[in-house]
């Protein structure tokens, strides 16, 4: 098959244009540093920056393609997470500037890795094909187990860079293991292919159906699904704290991506008899998240449990699997973007003296910084769903698609019972910061960048929650050309 | 001025409070009376409107006036949509009055004002919002919206276990509401109108043209939306975390959530369950009438245990809720509409006696009868209007609580007699710990420990109480217009309603 460049750029336009980013960042690198380990940082922060802005301007500019090429699709779907993921780097990025101080070196090679992933996630909203997914799964996920174990120094974040390896590569492997099996029953490794064959007359054959379940595994991985979760507490709370960010919102994307394409458009119509089991595992997911987000006193770790918690939410809506569940998943994940970054820009805030997110370092925010209290209790609220910001109305999205399917009430009645734990736990948190003394009275500090980031995502939450028709609206183009 | 009232007047009522709450944010938290004048100031704007609201209804016309729709999002059903009848009027007045007495009353809080009054506000928006919504959605958003704010203020600004209190309350409320949204959606997706709408006039169409649903689905839907709503209301055995909550709230959140936010509960049953779901109401409602007998009785008894008298009033709430249950229960024109317009008039006197407490207990630091004693020779104005608030909660003639009981009584007794004499019984054992509470607090020989106490003075100070205790008197002496503002809203969803029951052969 001979694909033109053309092509390709037509589909991967983003993906080129992070690379030529990074060879930029290199090339400022070394233009600016000769050989000083921090010097350039900030230049090569400035610049990639600026590139991510440029591109994701870029991206709002274009516009569905329809190239019948199997190396991908530029379809609305894709186009949405595009931006979702360019969208996030950024907002990663500027969250990365209070962290920095901390690291000793090896900070302007943090932003060019923070781009490369970037580029991984945007190629992964775009796959069409098996062969593609691994290639920019991997991509994505290498370059996440270095940022992980990004500050050598600490030996936590070591460990939780070993962690994330030994998982993902098992992840890894029951994903490529399952391409394999798929490839075996169905001689494709194109989606459309398997589709066909999987809602073809013989149906699902015993092998294929074997090798779909392994993948639908090694991608449950990337989302924080049960029995693939163990992974998030510790690596979470080990990280680096903008890494845990990017984690938690564009790696959970990239499950969300793969999963919906998995579902919708790898099983299309065959998706229904895998209801049950998406059901049980959103169900485990809900019950493993929220409860094990109880018990926790480190802020990362806590609010890695509740990224469990919500994957079980958007688990529900998959197996819910219909038009409306695509598009509250969309815009599930438009709210929880705002509201874990804004979360994580405070953690990065308060655990700046002590270095740790202990949950004792936001007792008594409320009189240590107003603001950065204010912007904390939104983003929890927000996550525990409750008006008027967006989270509501993403969990009114869900749980509206979930009673129209009819068939799940279980399963709605569950997560109706988990959505009180979870504002239990929420309320715990935001209790510690009106209700208790703090341990120090410093003032925080919190820079002008940091404050108009965070503004930022509180008029995200704010707006979504209360005008949500443009997220909507964007969510339902988004989704839509799953059903085409 | 008028048209734009005419055409507004619902959204500025719902924006006053929000726009207070948006302002407060960008106040320094340090210009306390600057806080304070922007978090009365919307009361009182609120309150005017709320007047104009009730002369400006025409009862003669009934049905929803006021009207408003803007599509909010049209692909998911959604709009934004209020109007107001007879029953709303009342409960917009209800809450008007009490916001702008509790924020009076709040005018003393030096302890973080701003974010009190900003709570307060989006509290306040939230039950406005509940009462004027005719969009389930916006219907179930504000009800949410007017739970959470009470987190923190209990929370923070609370007094006795306060924690353990206000995330019991939470907690209580938020799973009331979430099962009241599984069943609020579970009736969108049920079929009732050809097309899936949250339009909650659509449906009342349907309903009304002889449509609705089986009563299969009415007998599954009822009862979900019924625990739902009467986790707030509270009916017993729900009711757990409301004196509890109520004890340890702050006087103004005692206020708006004895006062107000207890009867959103009751409010969606009327609104929701009775309108829409009229067969349902009528198999499911014999059971709150032998619940809220324990609500009355029970309630009564225990408050009459209780030493804290934030506690007595508490339980008291509960106890007079069940009279408001007993005449939603009753399906009579006179009984409902007397349950509204008790929901109406025990919102006003619970709030007066929550402010009252309040305001000595700020000084005292106690609230425990054993303690207290004597008080009326230190604090005349307070002793007075309390004993005056104990009339009027025991149903003496001449509160608007009298002849709102009386209703609820004369129109329930046809159809639940032994309900009925219980509630009457009822009554008595309100007058043994009222009367008692009164004796312990305000009467007896001067206890020199009070001495110090400082009795309302000023008309600042006095005005919430006067506001509150004025209400009642005018009410009480000349219902009329309440009542028929009250019937002229509850006569539709009745008729409905026994022609249901008729249909059902009861």
């Amino acid at each position: 098959m001979n694909i033109s460049f053309a092509e390709i750029y037509s589909i991967f336009g983003t993906e080129s244009l992070l690379g030529v980013l990074v060879l930029v960042l290199i090339a400022v690198d070394l233009i600016k540093g000769r050989g000083r380990l921090t010097g350039p940082a900030d230049a090569v922060r400035a610049v990639a920056l600026l590139g991510l802005v440029g591109i994701l301007v870029h991206a709002f500019t274009l516009q569905p393609e329809t190239v019948e090429a199997s190396v991908g699709t530029l379809d609305s779907f894709a186009l949405y997470f595009k931006r979702f993921f360019l969208l996030t780097a950024t907002l990663t990025l500027l969250l990365s500037a209070p962290y920095e101080a901390r690291m000793a070196a090896g900070r302007a090679e943090f932003s060019m890795l923070l781009v490369f992933t970037t580029m991984g996630m945007c190629m992964l909203a775009s796959v069409n094909d098996f062969v593609t997914l691994f290639v920019a799964l991997e991509l994505v996920t290498i370059t996440l187990f270095l940022m992980t174990a990004w500050r050598a120094g600490l030996p936590r974040s070591i460990e939780a860079g070993i962690k994330f390896v030994i998982i993902g590569a098992l992840a890894a492997a029951f994903l490529v293991y399952g391409i394999a099996w798929v490839y075996g029953a169905t001689g494709s490794f194109d989606f459309a292919a398997v589709h066909a064959v999987v809602n073809g007359p013989d149906g699902i054959s015993g092998a294929l159906k074997f090798g779909l379940l392994l993948v639908l595994v090694g991608l449950g991985f990337k989302l924080g699904a049960v029995p693939f979760h163990v992974w998030i507490p510790d690596v979470y709370q080990g990280a680096p704290t903008p890494v845990t960010a990017f984690l938690s919102v564009g790696s959970k994307a990239v499950g969300v991506v793969l999963l919906m394409r998995f579902t919708f458009t790898v099983l299309g119509d065959a998706a229904a008899e895998w209801v049950a089991l998406l059901a049980g595992l959103s169900a485990l997911t809900l019950l493993m998240g929220n409860l094990g987000a109880i018990p926790q006193v480190d802020l990362k770790r806590f609010l890695g449990y509740s990224g469990i918690a919500h994957a079980g939410f958007l688990l529900m809506a998959l197996a819910s699997n219909s038009r409306a569940s695509a598009d509250a998943i969309l815009f599930y994940m438009g709210a929880y973007l705002f509201a874990n970054i804004a979360a994580f820009l405070v953690v990065v805030v308060v655990s700046r003296t002590a270095d740790n997110a202990h949950m004792d370092r936001i007792n008594g925010l409320a009189e240590r910084s107003p603001f950065l209290a204010l912007a904390l209790t939104l983003s929890l609220l927000s996550l525990a769903g409750v008006p008027p910001m967006a989270g509501f109305f993403a969990k009114w999205m869900v749980l509206r698609a979930a009673v129209e399917s009819g068939a799940l009430l279980w399963l709605v009645a569950l997560s109706g019972v988990m959505i009180v734990v979870s504002l239990y736990y929420y309320l715990c948190v935001i209790k510690r910061i009106y209700m208790r003394k703090a341990e120090d009275n410093d003032v925080l500090e919190v820079s002008g960048p940091t404050r108009w980031l965070l503004l930022g995502c509180i008029a995200g939450m704010l707006v979504f929650g209360l005008w949500a028709r443009p997220l909507v609206d964007a969510a339902r183009i988004g989704a839509a050309s799953l059903f085409e | 001025m008028n048209a734009f009232l005419q055409q507004h007047v619902l959204t500025l009522i719902l924006l006053s409070p929000m726009v207070a709450t948006l302002l407060l944010f960008f106040v320094n938290a340090k210009n306390k009376s600057a806080i304070r004048f922007i978090g009365v100031g919307s009361s009182a704007v609120c309150a005017a409107l709320a007047v104009w609201l009730f002369f400006a209804y025409d009862q003669a016309a009934g049905s929803f006036q006021f009207m408003q729709k803007i599509p909010w999002v049209p692909s998911l059903g959604v709009s934004y949509q209020v109007g107001v009848d007879g029953i709303s009027v009342a409960m917009v007045l209800l809450t008007a009055v009490v916001f702008l007495a509790g924020g009076l009353v709040s005018w003393t809080i030096e302890s973080r004002p701003k974010d009190f009054y900003i709570l307060l506000c989006a509290l306040v928006a939230g039950v406005f919002g509940v009462f004027v919504s005719l969009d389930l959605f916006f219907f179930y958003f504000f009800y949410e919206l007017a739970v959470v704010p009470m987190y923190l203020l209990i929370g923070y600004w609370g007094s006795t276990n306060r924690e353990y209190a206000t995330m019991k309350l939470t907690l209580y409320l938020t799973a009331g509401a979430v099962v009241a949204l599984i069943g609020l959606l579970m009736l969108y997706f049920s079929g009732i109108t050809e097309q899936p709408t949250f339009d909650l006039l659509e449906m009342r169409a349907a309903v009304e043209a002889g449509g609705g649903l089986s009563l299969a689905q009415q007998n599954v839907l009822f009862p979900i939306l019924l625990v739902g709503f009467a986790t707030i209301a509270p009916m017993w055995p729900l009711h757990s975390w409301s004196p509890g909550g109520h004890a340890a709230a702050p006087a103004a959140a005692s206020m708006m959530h004895a006062g107000v936010l207890m009867k959103l509960g009751s409010y969606a049953i009327i609104r929701i369950g009775m309108s829409v779901l009229p067969e349902g109401a009528v198999t499911w409602l014999p059971w709150v009438a032998l619940l809220c007998c324990f609500n009355i009785i029970y309630g009564g008894y225990v408050a009459m245990s209780q030493r804290d008298m934030k506690f007595v009033i508490g339980y008291s709430s509960s106890s007079h809720m069940g009279y408001v249950l007993l005449g939603i229960a009753s399906i009579s024109v006179l009984g409902t509409s007397g349950a509204v317009f008790l929901m109406f008039a025990h919102g006003v006197m619970t709030a007066l006696a929550f402010a009252l407490i309040g305001f000595f207990y700020d000084q005292t630091h106690t609230r425990m009868l054993d303690d207290l004693g004597g008080m009326m020779h230190q604090i005349p104005f307070i002793g007075v209007l309390f004993m005056m608030t104990a009339m009027a909660s025991l149903g003496l003639p001449g509160f608007a609580n009298f002849a709102s009981e009386l209703m609820v009584i004369v129109g329930s007794w046809d159809i639940y007699p032994i309900a009925t004499i219980l509630a009457i019984f009822g009554l008595v054992i309100g007058a043994t710990y009222l009367l008692r509470t009164v004796k312990s607090a305000f009467l007896g020989p001067p206890n020199p420990r009070w001495d110090h106490l400082r009795d309302a003075t000023g008309l600042r100070e006095r005005a919430p109480f006067l506001l509150l205790m004025g209400v009642l008197l005018l009410f009480g002496f000349y219902p009329v217009p309440l009542v028929n503002l009250i019937t002229s809203g509850v006569e539709p969803i009745v008729e409905v309603l026994q022609a249901a029951k008729a249909g059902l052969g009861g």
